[in-house]
C-alpha cells in the first residue's frame, strides 16, 4: 500500500508536530472482512477531556478505540497519543506499551485473582508503591471493604469498579472506556455514570467512552463524536451536537427531529408554515428547517398571533411529556412540554417555535 | 516522555492488510514439537521409499494379504459382538426400570481403565489352558477347555475391552431423543418396530458411526493383545518381523500399509465427530424418555449387565488378586514392582508435563486465538501422530535411533518422545475446550496492563485454564502409564515399568509376578478417570 494517505498527514518524517490533540488520529483506515470499514480523516482528544464515540452498533466506534489502544493496528494512517506516534508508515508500538488502560464491556477482570490481585497485576507487584496505589485505587473507587472477594463475588457495579480501579492504576496517558454500562441494570446505570464520572474528574484522566446510548453521552462526556458509517460525522459539546446537528443523521441519532420543509432566500431567514424562521446558515431554495421537540412551544388559550394546531396524541412522561400535533397545513410534529399543564387529545393549541435553527438543503426530491 | 518505539514491519503482530500475525515466542515450542511428531511417520515414508524392489513385491505375497485378511476379519468380528453387546447394555441404561441404571452405567463402562495386553493375559489365566477355571474343574474330571488362542481369544479379549466406546456413545444419543418424539409417533398410529426405524436408527447412526471407526482403529492398533493371544495380525507380524530379522525395510513397509488404514479412520472419525456434535445439539429440554417396565425380562438384563461387568472388570481383579495371594504365599517380594512403579511414575509425569507445558499450552493458545490453518497445523500433527498405532510409533523410532541418532537410542529421551508422539494431541483437546470459554478480552486486558502476548499467556491464561492443564496432563499420565509397546522397545535396557513387568511375566506365564503391577495399574487408572470425570462435573 504505497499510496498511504497517512504519508502525507505525518509528513516526510515522524515528526509529531502535525497532531494537534493529546490523542491525534489521521487517515486511519480499516476494513475487516470487507463488511465494515472505518475511515477516520482528522480526530483530535484534548488532554483531560471526556470524550464520547457514540454511534450504533457496528458503525466502527469500537473498531476506533481498539485501533488506539494497539489490540487492532489501523491499515494505514497514524495514531499519535501524548506527542508519541504509537500507529504510523513502518511504526507500530504494541499494545503493552503504549500507557493505555482500558475498561471492556464485559470488564475482562481475572477471575483468579482477588480484587486488589486484579488492580495490582499491571504495577510492579513487588514495589512498596504497588500496595499504596492499589490502596489508593481501592478509596477512590469505594472498593476497600472488597479487597479480598473474587470477581464472581462482585456484583456489576463492583466489577465495573474494579475494572476502573485496574486500568486507572498504572497511571495511564488515555482511558478507554468500551460501551461500560451496558451490561448494567438500567436502573442502577444512573448512579453508576455520576460515580464513574466523580471518578474520572478526580483523576482527571484523558477518556475516550463508547457508547451507542445517547443519554449516557451527552451527559458524561465534555465533548463527543457522532460516528456513522465507520466515518466522524460531527465532533462538538453535547450542546452543539444536540443544537447545531451538522446534517440530518446527525440530528436523527440525537433525540426526537421535526423537519419543516421552507424556502431559503439566501439570508438568515426561512420562510416555512411556521412562519419565518431565523437559522443558523445562510442558504437559497427549498430547504429542510430542523426543529426540536423542546423548540415548540405549545399553549392554550388560544394566541391569535401564532400558528393553531390540534393534539393528536400525549405522551406523559411525569418529568415532562410530549404532544403529536397536527398543523392545520398538514404537518405533524412533536413538541415536549413541562409536565404541569393538562393537555388532551383533540385539543386546538397555539404553536410557537422558540430559537434559531440548523437548516439542511432539501434533499432527494 | 517516553521514547518512541520503531518496530520493524516484520515483527508487526498483523500485517499492513490487518491479518493477525502469530507470536514467535509461541510458534517456536509448537512447531518443533509438532515436527517432532511427525517423525515416525516421516521416517517411515521415506524408509519405505528406500526398498528393495523385490520388498514390493512381497507386499502382495500371500503371506502379507494373509495378515491384512486376518486383520480385517478382527475389525469384523470386534465391531460386530461390539453392537451386539453396547446396543442393549444401552438400552437397558436409558429406557429401562431397572434399579440402579447410574451405578450401572458406571460399571458397565469402567473396563475402558483395562488395558488390552491386562485383559488379554487374565484371560489366558482364567480361562485358559492350565488356567484358574481349569484347575478349579479338574476334580471334576474336565482336562481340557477349548483353546483360547487364536481368533477366539483375540476377538472376547478386545471386544471387552472396546465396546464401552461404543456404549458410552450410543447412551448420549439414546437420552438425546426427546420424549415428545416418540410420542407423537406413536399418536401417528405408528407401532413399536416402526418407531424404531423411523426415529431410534436416524439418531443413533452417528454414535453407531463414530464409535465403530474407534473400534476399527483400537482393532488395528492393538499390539498387547494379539500378541498375548498370538493371533497375527498388522500389529504382532511387524512385532514377530522386527524380532526374527532385522530386515528395516520390509517391517517399515508393512507398517506404512498399516498406518495409512489407521490414517483413513482418524480422518473419517474426524468427518464423523463434527456431525455427531452437530447431531447432539438436538439434546432439548424434555430430557425423561418413560421407562419401558422390564417385567420378568429383568433377570436377564442382570445377567447381560453382571455378566459384562464381571469379564471386564471382575476378571482383571479376580485373577490379580488370586495370584498375588499365590505369589506372596510362595515368598515373592514386591520389592522389584515399587522399583517398576516408580520409574513408570516418573515416565508418566514426564511425559505429561512435557506434552501440557512444552506442546499443548502454546499449540492450543494459537488453535484457538488465531483460528486460521497455520495456526492449527501443529495440533492436527499430534492428532497424527495419535492416530498411529504403538507398535509402529516404536519401531519407526527405533530404526531413526540405531540409525541416525545413536545418542539419544535407547535412553529416556527417546522414550519420551515416543509418548509426545502418542499421546501428547490427548493434552490439546481439553485446554482447547477451555481456551475456548475464556474470554479473549482478558488477555488483552493483560496486555494493556503492560505484559507481552506471551507473559499474559502464563500470568492470566493458563492459571485460568488450570483445569484444562489438569485433565489433558491427567490424561496423557494416565496413558502413558498404560502404554506397552513404545515402552517395551524404546525404554533403555534394563528400563522396568508396571506395563512391561505385566508383559514380561505374561509371555511367560508367569501370572504372580503380573498381579500386583496389573492391581496397581488399574488402581491408578481408575482414580485418575473418576478424577478427570469429577472434574469436568463441575
Amino acid at each position: 500500500m504505497s499510496g498511504d494517505p497517512s504519508d502525507r498527514a505525518v509528513g516526510s518524517g515522524a515528526d509529531v508536530s502535525p497532531f494537534a490533540g493529546f490523542l491525534s488520529i489521521r487517515q486511519v483506515r480499516k476494513g475487516f472482512d470487507g463488511s465494515s470499514l472505518v475511515r477516520i480523516g482528522e480526530f483530535d482528544v484534548v488532554e483531560g477531556e471526556v470524550m464520547a464515540l457514540l454511534g450504533p452498533s457496528g458503525c466502527g466506534k469500537t473498531t476506533t478505540l481498539r485501533m488506539v489502544a494497539g489490540l487492532s493496528p489501523p491499515e494505514s494512517g497514524s495514531i499519535a497519543v501524548a506527542g508519541r506516534l504509537l500507529d504510523g508508515p513502518g511504526v507500530y508500538v504494541p499494545a503493552e506499551q503504549r500507557n493505555v488502560g482500558m475498561v471492556f464491556q464485559d470488564y475482562a477482570l481475572f477471575p483468579h485473582l482477588t480484587v486488589e490481585g486484579n488492580i495490582r497485576f499491571g504495577l510492579d507487584s513487588r514495589s512498596a508503591n504497588s500496595a499504596s496505589r492499589a490502596r489508593d485505587m481501592m478509596e477512590l473507587t469505594r472498593l476497600t471493604h472488597l479487597a479480598d472477594r473474587r470477581p464472581a463475588e462482585l456484583s456489576g457495579g463492583e466489577q465495573q469498579r474494579t475494572a476502573l480501579a485496574r486500568s486507572l492504576a498504572p497511571n495511564p496517558h488515555l482511558l478507554l472506556l468500551d460501551e461500560p454500562f451496558s451490561s448494567l441494570d438500567a436502573s442502577l446505570r444512573k448512579d453508576l455514570r455520576r460515580e464513574v464520572r466523580r471518578i474520572l474528574q478526580a483523576t482527571g484522566v484523558t477518556t475516550i467512552l463508547v457508547t451507542h446510548d445517547q443519554d449516557e453521552a451527552l451527559s458524561m462526556c465534555d465533548r463527543l463524536a457522532l460516528i456513522l458509517d465507520g466515518e466522524v460525522q460531527q465532533v462538538g459539546t453535547p450542546r452543539e451536537l444536540y443544537w447545531s446537528p451538522r446534517n440530518e443523521n446527525v440530528a436523527r441519532f440525537i433525540g426526537d427531529v421535526n423537519l419543516l420543509p421552507g424556502t431559503a432566500d439566501g439570508s438568515l431567514v426561512v420562510d416555512s408554515v411556521l412562519g419565518r424562521l431565523p437559522v443558523q446558515k445562510a442558504r437559497t431554495g427549498p430547504v429542510q428547517v430542523m426543529l426540536r421537540p423542546e423548540s415548540i412551544q405549545v399553549s392554550y388559550p388560544e394566541d391569535q398571533a401564532s400558528v393553531m394546531a390540534r393534539v393528536l396524541d400525549v405522551e406523559y412522561y411525569g418529568h415532562d411529556q410530549v404532544l403529536n400535533i397536527h398543523l392545520q397545513s398538514g404537518e405533524e410534529l412533536l413538541a415536549r412540554r413541562d409536565a404541569i399543564q393538562p393537555f388532551l387529545p383533540g385539543q386546538t393549541v397555539s404553536v410557537r417555535p422558540v430559537g434559531v435553527f440548523p437548516v439542511y438543503e432539501a434533499n432527494r426530491g | 516522555m517516553s521514547k518512541l518505539l520503531f518496530v520493524p514491519m516484520w515483527l508487526r503482530p498483523q500485517s499492513r492488510s490487518g491479518q493477525a500475525r502469530l507470536p514467535a515466542g509461541l510458534v517456536l515450542p509448537s512447531v518443533l514439537v509438532a515436527s517432532l511428531l511427525l517423525l515416525p511417520l516421516g521416517y517411515l515414508v521415506f524408509r519405505a521409499t528406500g526398498v528393495e524392489p523385490h520388498v514390493w513385491r512381497d507386499l502382495w505375497s500371500p503371506s502379507t494379504l494373509r495378515i491384512l485378511g486376518r486383520s480385517l476379519l478382527l475389525v469384523i468380528g470386534v465391531n460386530a459382538s461390539v453392537w451386539l453387546l453396547s446396543l442393549p447394555l444401552a438400552w437397558l441404561v436409558v429406557f429401562s426400570d431397572l434399579p440402579g441404571r447410574k451405578l450401572w452405567t458406571v460399571l458397565v463402562a469402567t473396563p475402558l481403565v483395562v488395558p488390552s495386553y491386562i485383559g488379554a493375559y487374565v484371560l489366558i489365566a482364567m480361562y485358559g489352558p492350565r488356567g484358574l477355571l481349569q484347575q478349579w474343574l479338574e476334580p471334576l474330571g474336565i482336562e481340557r477347555l477349548p483353546s483360547l488362542y487364536g481368533y477366539p481369544g483375540a476377538l472376547i479379549a478386545i471386544t471387552l475391552f472396546t465396546y464401552p466406546y461404543l456404549f458410552l456413545g450410543l447412551r448420549s444419543a439414546m437420552m438425546s431423543l426427546d420424549q415428545s418424539w416418540l410420542d407423537a409417533a406413536r399418536t401417528l398410529g405408528q407401532s413399536g418396530w416402526k418407531t424404531l426405524g423411523t426415529l431410534l436408527l436416524p439418531v443413533l447412526r452417528p454414535a453407531l458411526a463414530a464409535g465403530s471407526v474407534l473400534v476399527s482403529l483400537y482393532v488395528l492398533s492393538d499390539f498387547g493383545a494379539v500378541a498375548l493371544l498370538r493371533y497375527t495380525t498388522f500389529t504382532s507380524a511387524i512385532y514377530l518381523y522386527w524380532q526374527s530379522s532385522l530386515d528395516a525395510s520390509a517391517a517399515a513397509l508393512l507398517m506404512l500399509v498399516l498406518v495409512i488404514f489407521t490414517m483413513v479412520l482418524m480422518g473419517l472419525e474426524f468427518v464423523l465427530r463434527g456431525r455427531a456434535r452437530i447431531a447432539r445439539t438436538h439434546a432439548g429440554t424434555g430430557r425423561t424418555v418413560t421407562t419401558v417396565r422390564l417385567g420378568r425380562w429383568k433377570y436377564a438384563a442382570w445377567l447381560l449387565l453382571g455378566g459384562t461387568v464381571f469379564m471386564g472388570m471382575g476378571n482383571p481383579i479376580i485373577v490379580s488378586l488370586i495370584w498375588l495371594v499365590k505369589g506372596l504365599a510362595a515368598g515373592a517380594t514386591l520389592q522389584p514392582v515399587w522399583q517398576a512403579m516408580g520409574n513408570s511414575l516418573l515416565v508418566s509425569l514426564l511425559a505429561a508435563v512435557t506434552a501440557v507445558l512444552v506442546f499443548a499450552v502454546p499449540t492450543a493458545y494459537l488453535a484457538e486465538r488465531y483460528r486460521k490453518l497455520s495456526a492449527r497445523l501443529p495440533a492436527r500433527a499430534a492428532y497424527i501422530g495419535f492416530g498411529m498405532p504403538g507398535i509402529a510409533v516404536a519401531l519407526s523410532l527405533v530404526f531413526f535411533g540405531a540409525r541416525h541418532a545413536p545418542w539419544v537410542y535407547q535412553t529416556v529421551y527417546l522414550l519420551l518422545l515416543g509418548y509426545m508422539v502418542r499421546y501428547a494431541s490427548l493434552a490439546v483437546g481439553p485446554l482447547r475446550t477451555q481456551l475456548s470459554r475464556i474470554n479473549p478480552r482478558m488477555e488483552e486486558a493483560g496486555r494493556l496492563l503492560g505484559f507481552s502476548e506471551i507473559r499474559v499467556l502464563w500470568r492470566v491464561t493458563a492459571p485460568v485454564a488450570r483445569g484444562g492443564l489438569l485433565t489433558g496432563g491427567a490424561l496423557v499420565f494416565l496413558s502413558t502409564m498404560k502404554e506397552l509397546p513404545v515402552t517395551l522397545l524404546l525404554g533403555p535396557t534394563g528400563f522396568n515399568t508396571l506395563a512391561t513387568r505385566i508383559w514380561s511375566a505374561t509371555e511367560e506365564a508367569f501370572y504372580a509376578r503380573a498381579a500386583a503391577p496389573t492391581l496397581i495399574l488399574l488402581l491408578v487408572s481408575a482414580l485418575g478417570i473418576a478424577a478427570i470425570f469429577s472434574g469436568e462435573e463441575l
